[in-house]
Parts: C-alpha cells; sequence; structure tokens
C-alpha cells in the first residue's frame, strides 16, 4: 500500500498524545486493583463469604460481568475492573478512529493527503492500524503490570490480549462507521451508542440469572474478553472470536470506502430546516441550541448513574458489615463516617461530584473553542455585547452543575430510601450536595478566570478537575497524607452528614468563586477576541 | 459622494497603533470613510487590512489613536453600534451543526433584524442551499451563507473582509451587481482586497494600506497614476519612445525598451511602435506587488521584502 509508512507516521504525529494519555490511564486500573487485593479481601472464611455475597449480586453482575474466580487477586481484578477497562479501551480506539478518519475528512485535510502519493486505502489502513496498535499496546503494559503485580503469567496475557481484542474490534467498527456516516458527530455517536447498548445488554443478560438466557452471552462482544476467563482456567479459542469480528468489520469498511466519493458518504445526511426556529435569533437562543444536546446527555447519565450506583448500597450493609478492614477502607473514602451507608452514599456524590464539575468546565471550553474558530468573532460583529456572549456560556454551565448536584444528593440514596422507609437518607444527602455548591463555583469560576485573562491556560481548570478526580478516587486507597487529600476544591469544604456544618470554609470558597467569576466577566470585556 | 462633505464620517481612524506580542500591525493608521462610499480597502495580504477591521469592530483594542465609528467608539459601545453595520470574514467559520438557513437567520435576527424577502431572493441569486448543514459547505458557500445574511440585513454599513476570496466568477458577477443596488439604495460599504480590478470595478474611493500604515487614499480619479501599463518591445531605435507625452521611467536595454505609460497616453505609445516596425511587443496591467514596489517601495522602510517575483521583468497577458 503506497505511502503507508508515511501516512502512519503522519497519524502518530498528530495524536500520540491522545493515545499516550488514554494508554496511561487504562494501563493504572487492573495492576493497582491487583497489588490492592489482600487489603479489599480479607483472608480466610470471611473473605470467601464476602466473595460469595459479591458474586451472586445481580447489580454486580450487571455493571462488571459474569465473575468466574474471585479466590486469586488476578481473577478477582479482571472481574473487578477488567470488563470495564475492555470497554473503555473500546473508547479510546473508536475516538482515534473517527479523529484519524471522518473528522480529517470534514475538515478537508484527507483530500490533501489522498492527493499525494498515496492508495484510496492508505489513510484508513494508517488509521486503523494505528489505533489498533495502541490497543495491543495497552494489551501488552497491561499484562506486563499484571505480570509484575505478582499474577499468573497466563492469565494476564490472556486478560491483556482480551481488552485488545475488544478495542481492535470497535476500532474497525468505527472505521465503518466513518465510511457510512458524513459528520464525524455522527460517526462518533453511533459507534458509542453501539459500544454503550452492546454493554447494556450484556449487564441485562449477565445479571439475569437464567441459564437460558445467559447463554446469549456468547452473543454479546463485551463478554468475550471476560469469557476467555482469564485466571480462571483460560479458554485462549474464545480470543478468535475478537479476532474474527475485527477482521470482518475492517474488510467491511475497506469495501465500503471503495464504493464511495471522498467527502461523501454511504448515507448521506438529511436537509435541514431552511430557516431558523423563532428561539434562535440571538446569544442566547444560540448557546442553548449549542448546549442542548450537553444539558440533556449530561442530565441524563449523570442521573442514571446515580440511580445505578445508588442501588448498590442495599448490598453494601449486607456484604461489608463483618469485615472491618474493607468497611474502614470505604470510611476513607467516605470521609469518616461511622454508618457504613452513609459512607457508602458519601464516596459515591464525592464521585459524582467529580464528574458534575466536568460538565461545567466543558461548557465554559466551549466559548474557548467558540473563539479560536473565529464563530465567537461572528457573534461579536453583531449587537451582543462581551457579558452577554459569555452570560449565555456561563449561566448554563451554572445552571448545570448547580441542579444536578442537588439531584444527584436526592438520587443516590433513592433506592435506599425506599427500602428503608424513610426519607431521612435523601434529606441528609441533599444537605451534603448542598454543602458542596461552593466547590462547584470555585471550579467553574476558575475556568471563567482563565478564559477572560489567559485563554491559554484553561488546561488548568481541566487539570484541576483530573487532580480532584485522583484525590478522590485514588490516593485514600494509596494511604496518601490527609493535607494532601483535601488539597482541592471539595477538600475543605464540611463532608455532610458525617461532618458537622461548618460554615467558614463554605463562605470563603463562594466568596472565592464569585471574585474568580468577576475577574473573568471584566477581563473577558477588556482582552482581544481572537478571530480567525 | 464627495470627500469633502459636511456629514459624519461613517469611519474615522486617527493614528491607530496595534501591536501583537513584538509585530508591529497597525502603524499610525488613518482611515476616513463618508456616508454612501463604496470604499475600497486595499493592500497586500498581512498589511493589516483585517486588523483594522476588527479595530472598527471593537472585537481588538487599538494601542493608541482614536477610532470612531458612527461618531461613536467601537470599543466601549460596540453592541450598539453594531445594530447599524453587517460583517463578513475573509475567514468564515459557521457552527456544523446549523444549517445554512439558520445562520443566516441568526447572525440578521442577532444584528437587529432582517428583510426576509431581500433573504429569499439573495439566496435564491446566489443559487444557494440553505437546508445543509454548515459542515457540509465549501468556503464559497461558507461565504455566500455570511454574505446573505450581511446583505439581507437592515443596516447602514458593510464591513466586507475579501469577500469575493471563494466566490467562483458567476457569483462574483452576482456579488458586483449587488453590490451596486447597495450603493443605490444609499448604504456604506468598506470592502477590502488584495485584487486591484476587484476595488476598480466596484468601488468609488481607495484606501491603500501597506505594512499598517495607509499610503494612498482618494476617489479613483484621484488615483489614477496607479492605472499605468507596462510596455516592453523590441525595436531598431528604442530612443524614439522616450520622451513622449504620458510615458514614464523607460529603460533602454541594446535594442529593447521598457516604460510605464499612462492610459491616455496607449494609442500614441501604440502608434510609434507600430511606425517602427516593433516586435515582441507586450503590455501588462500592473499588479499589485509591482505597484507596492514602484510606488510605496522606499517610504516604508520597515516593510517585508516584497515578493521576489515583482522584481523580475514584467510578463503577463502579450499586447
Amino acid at each position: 500500500m503506497t505511502g503507508l509508512t508515511t501516512v502512519g507516521r503522519l497519524y502518530l504525529r498528530r495524536h500520540r498524545i491522545f493515545y499516550l494519555v488514554w494508554i496511561l490511564v487504562l494501563a493504572s486500573f487492573l495492576p493497582l486493583t491487583a497489588l490492592k487485593y489482600h487489603d479489599l479481601v480479607p483472608a480466610g472464611q470471611a473473605g470467601a463469604a464476602m466473595l460469595a455475597g459479591l458474586a451472586a449480586n445481580p447489580t454486580m453482575k450487571a455493571i462488571l460481568g459474569l465473575p468466574f474466580d474471585l479466590s486469586t487477586a488476578g481473577g478477582f481484578t479482571f472481574w473487578r475492573v477488567g470488563g470495564f477497562t475492555a470497554a473503555a479501551t473500546g473508547i479510546m480506539a473508536g475516538l482515534g478512529v473517527v479523529r484519524a478518519t471522518r473528522a480529517e475528512e470534514e475538515d478537508g485535510r484527507l483530500e490533501l493527503i489522498r492527493s499525494a502519493a498515496v492508495d484510496r486505502h492508505t489513510p484508513l489502513a494508517a488509521a486503523l492500524g494505528l489505533s489498533m496498535a495502541a490497543c495491543l499496546v495497552l494489551g501488552g503494559v497491561i499484562a506486563a503490570s499484571m505480570i509484575g503485580a505478582g499474577t499468573p503469567a497466563a492469565g494476564s496475557v490472556a486478560g491483556g490480549l482480551g481488552i485488545a481484542l475488544t478495542g481492535t474490534m470497535i476500532a474497525a467498527l468505527a472505521g465503518v462507521a466513518a465510511q457510512v456516516f458524513e459528520s464525524a458527530r455522527t460517526a462518533r455517536a453511533v459507534t458509542m451508542g453501539i459500544l454503550g447498548g452492546l454493554y447494556l445488554v450484556r449487564g441485562l443478560i449477565d445479571a439475569s440469572g437464567e441459564p437460558g438466557l445467559v447463554r446469549w452471552g456468547w452473543a454479546m462482544p463485551m463478554d468475550w474478553a471476560a469469557y476467555a476467563r482469564p485466571y480462571a482456567g483460560e479458554r485462549w479459542w474464545v480470543l478468535t472470536l475478537p479476532l474474527a469480528l475485527t477482521a470482518i468489520l475492517t474488510w467491511l469498511a475497506f469495501a465500503l470506502e471503495s464504493r464511495r466519493d471522498l467527502g461523501s458518504a454511504i448515507i448521506g445526511e438529511r436537509p435541514g430546516p431552511a430557516t431558523a426556529a423563532p428561539g434562535l435569533s440571538g446569544a442566547w437562543g444560540l448557546a442553548l441550541r449549542l448546549h442542548r444536546g450537553g444539558l440533556i446527555g449530561w442530565g441524563l447519565g449523570i442521573s442514571l448513574s446515580c440511580l445505578f450506583m445508588g442501588s448498590l448500597s442495599l448490598t453494601v450493609d449486607r456484604i461489608y458489615q463483618n469485615q472491618p478492614s474493607v468497611a474502614k477502607l470505604l470510611q476513607e473514602l467516605g470521609s469518616g463516617s461511622s454508618e457504613l451507608v452513609i459512607a457508602f452514599q458519601t464516596a459515591m456524590l464525592g464521585i459524582m461530584t467529580t464528574v458534575i464539575s466536568l460538565a461545567g468546565v466543558s461548557m465554559i471550553a466551549r466559548l474557548r473553542g467558540e473563539e479560536t474558530e473565529g464563530r465567537a468573532e461572528a457573534m461579536l460583529a453583531t449587537a451582543t455585547s462581551r457579558p452577554r456572549l459569555l452570560a449565555s456560556h456561563l449561566l448554563p454551565a451554572l445552571a448545570l452543575t448547580g441542579l444536578l448536584l442537588p439531584i444527584a444528593g436526592v438520587l443516590l440514596p433513592l433506592w435506599q430510601a425506599v427500602h428503608d422507609d424513610s426519607a431521612r437518607l435523601p434529606w441528609q444527602l441533599l444537605g451534603a450536595a448542598a454543602a458542596f455548591l461552593p466547590g462547584m463555583l470555585l471550579v467553574i469560576g476558575l475556568a471563567t478566570a482563565l478564559l477572560g485573562l489567559w485563554p491559554r491556560g484553561l488546561w488548568i481548570a481541566w487539570a484541576l478537575v483530573g487532580w480532584t478526580a485522583l484525590t478522590t478516587w485514588l490516593l485514600p486507597l494509596a494511604d496518601a497524607p490527609g493535607w494532601l487529600i483535601r488539597l482541592q476544591p471539595w477538600g475543605h469544604l464540611p463532608h455532610l452528614p458525617t461532618d458537622p456544618m461548618n460554615w467558614t470554609p463554605v463562605l470563603v470558597e463562594t466568596a472565592i468563586g464569585a471574585g474568580l467569576l468577576a475577574v473573568g466577566l471584566i477581563g473577558y470585556r477588556r482582552r482581544d477576541v481572537a478571530g480567525r | 459622494m464627495t470627500t469633502t462633505g459636511a456629514s459624519q464620517p461613517v469611519i474615522h481612524l486617527t493614528g491607530i497603533r496595534k501591536t501583537f506580542g513584538r509585530t508591529l500591525a497597525l502603524d499610525d493608521l488613518d482611515l476616513t470613510v463618508q456616508p454612501g462610499q463604496i470604499h475600497g480597502f486595499l493592500g497586500p495580504n498581512g498589511a493589516g487590512k483585517s486588523t483594522t477591521i476588527r479595530v472598527l469592530l471593537g472585537t481588538v483594542r487599538a494601542d493608541s489613536g482614536t477610532a470612531r465609528l458612527f461618531g461613536g467608539d467601537p470599543w466601549r459601545h460596540a453592541a450598539e453600534l453594531h445594530r447599524r453595520l453587517a460583517y463578513v470574514p475573509g475567514d468564515v467559520s459557521l457552527w456544523p451543526n446549523l444549517t445554512g438557513g439558520e445562520v443566516i437567520d441568526l447572525l440578521g435576527r442577532a444584528r437587529g433584524g432582517l428583510d426576509v424577502r431581500r433573504r429569499d431572493s439573495l439566496i435564491d441569486r446566489f443559487d444557494l442551499d440553505p437546508r445543509k448543514r454548515c459542515r457540509a459547505y465549501s468556503k464559497g458557500n461558507r461565504q455566500k451563507v455570511a454574505l446573505v445574511s450581511a446583505l439581507a440585513s437592515d443596516v447602514e454599513l458593510l464591513l466586507l473582509d475579501e469577500p469575493t476570496s471563494g466566490l467562483d466568477p458567476l457569483m462574483e458577477r452576482q456579488f458586483t451587481e449587488v453590490i451596486g443596488e447597495q450603493h443605490e439604495a444609499g448604504r456604506t460599504v468598506l470592502l477590502s482586497s488584495h485584487i486591484l480590478s476587484e476595488v476598480e470595478e466596484l468601488c468609488d474611493h481607495v484606501s491603500i494600506i501597506r505594512a499598517g500604515r495607509i499610503v494612498e487614499s482618494g476617489t479613483l480619479d484621484q488615483l489614477r497614476h496607479l492605472h499605468r501599463t507596462s510596455v516592453s518591445a523590441t525595436l531598431d531605435d528604442p530612443t524614439r519612445l522616450t520622451g513622449l507625452r504620458g510615458t514614464h521611467d523607460p529603460r533602454i536595454d541594446g535594442n529593447s525598451v521598457h516604460l510605464e505609460v499612462d492610459d491616455e497616453a496607449i494609442p500614441a505609445v501604440l502608434g510609434v511602435l507600430g511606425e517602427a516596425g516593433a516586435r515582441g511587443v507586450t503590455a501588462t496591467p500592473p499588479n499589485l506587488e509591482e505597484l507596492f514596489l514602484s510606488h510605496y517601495g522606499s517610504e516604508t522602510p520597515a516593510a517585508p521584502p516584497a515578493p521576489r517575483h515583482a522584481e523580475e521583468p514584467s510578463r503577463g497577458a502579450e499586447g
């Protein structure tokens, strides 16, 4: 294939950071969990009882997949985070392929490449090759690190391969979607939708417990990595299933590419409205239109996740009651609550808070994207003032995060409240969520201030969210010092109901957040707004 | 249409200076546009045309100098002043998920209103499909979307930054006609361009910018000297051409001669060439780079070097 190495090197150069970050993050889950196995699962009879409880829990099966052998560090680890890592690898591979194929084509760069001395299929081959190579590298790193963590080599290799091949299937699927759909956005959405749908159906099947239904798990590509049974009597031949599907989809992608013109797609885009709806009349109408999908998506996603995660609470009590070490760990995550259910709920609320703040930052970052694309200038050249343009993105961000956080507080303990027939827990969690609001204001304030004063530094706001995730999810497990864990927007706020209410940090963070918002607004009025 | 009118100028820039980091983009720039003018804003790429327009829009703040738009300060009162103007950027970027028709309406309404009948007729004349998503438009079609929205808006001033750079010749024709209609309707137009012939065809006034400065400004007649034609020929006695009225800068090299000729003098020069039995006659309309080199090259020592091909002997259409 002419030019494959050249195009491959170009794509590697363009997407190396993307893949590097994904690989580093995804490679960490398995070895970290394996190293923590002996802290999580106590030795002897108690541990066995706990694992039996976990293995029988339908919710856990739905989220994580079928458990095969949880009695070893490797088997437990692959069940606990292996399926999740495999799905996330699929996300990496799929997004990576779309951004190197349909997105490049949409922006007109593919035409430049195709006009050079390369074959018709070279760019697609390079994009698929790079994505699949990244999956295999990730699988290799996981296998090596699991061997390093002391788990058996055969299981480590089987697990790494299962994860890698799940990724290559989705890479090939994205390659097909990039041929079928005209916009990168649609190709991405369809790929991720199929991936999510397969994961969901797999969860329903695995949780059903009906032998007749569970057999259908074999038809579920997202189950294949687990069905290869890493650390539980490896069935190597199962790995030929994802390999075969990868090959079929790859062939299909190339076949479809031969049947279409550059820039077109198998399914053309439907025409849209010739005139704008009455609401689309200025900065507010535009911002609402731009954020509509995000508002609905984040709102639904967070709400459903809260209901799902909250349902686990019902089994927490039963499983962990007799496990002092696990209970202690959970209490650390949940800021030291003595009551296990509350500890679990506040720990989940902490995770959700970080995710919600991510939504807020992404909405502010949208305005920066509008600026670098020259579209902010187009709006500012109309009778739209700068404060109005900024507010049209800022207020949806504040509204979304300010509403979702209390909603999460109510939805997380909902099942538990129904079970207990008491509204005490939702009220407590609502209070806990309300006490977290100043942290949200602080994060969005920081993003706004950066946008107003130093737009290139907007990555700092993203980094803050990343750091918060690290301190919330990983540092407590790593026995990091308390001051370091608290060094984040929600670290010094009172964690109700375990902590007593403390107004000082609440007021201080509210003031800082409001101050940062003001700085951002003033800065955005005073600086040059870039055009294209 | 006179520059000495008593009415308030639509655009009045004095002593505008703007730096981006170490780059000096505008250097003591003065520009005045009177109501009703179709004002060509001519200069090579990178001369500061877009930056000037951005100062006028108030998206970029001048380091020093005074900017007045309809008599108001474009930096402090941008939003109010923008009700009276429409802007078409040189590189149009649109919202990928919106259709062209939606963007036309959105921008028009954001300016304060648009004439729906004119919008529909312009869509027709520019042969634009308003139902397509913007991501699917070519550069020329994106430009049409921005143009239709601007031209259909009820505004007094049009700021057009290289508006024809993506249009095909048929559409350029349409554009020329539409601008003529806008002129008759009494609107003011500032049209930036790096193409001399386009400005000549459309505009009654021209300001020429080079390296962040206005080097020449006036009516097209006042800038007639820009309109010399380069003539080269080979003949036995080259000196017969020198000294003719309306010829400039003669250069003689053996039997070949090269000189600049005013439009009125062309018949006389051609007559002499015919009588003398000249061979290899070429007459080339001046290209912008050559104009800049010959007229303004020495006035702005800080200017970037002119493109190399401007120094080559003249070439182009055979006369």
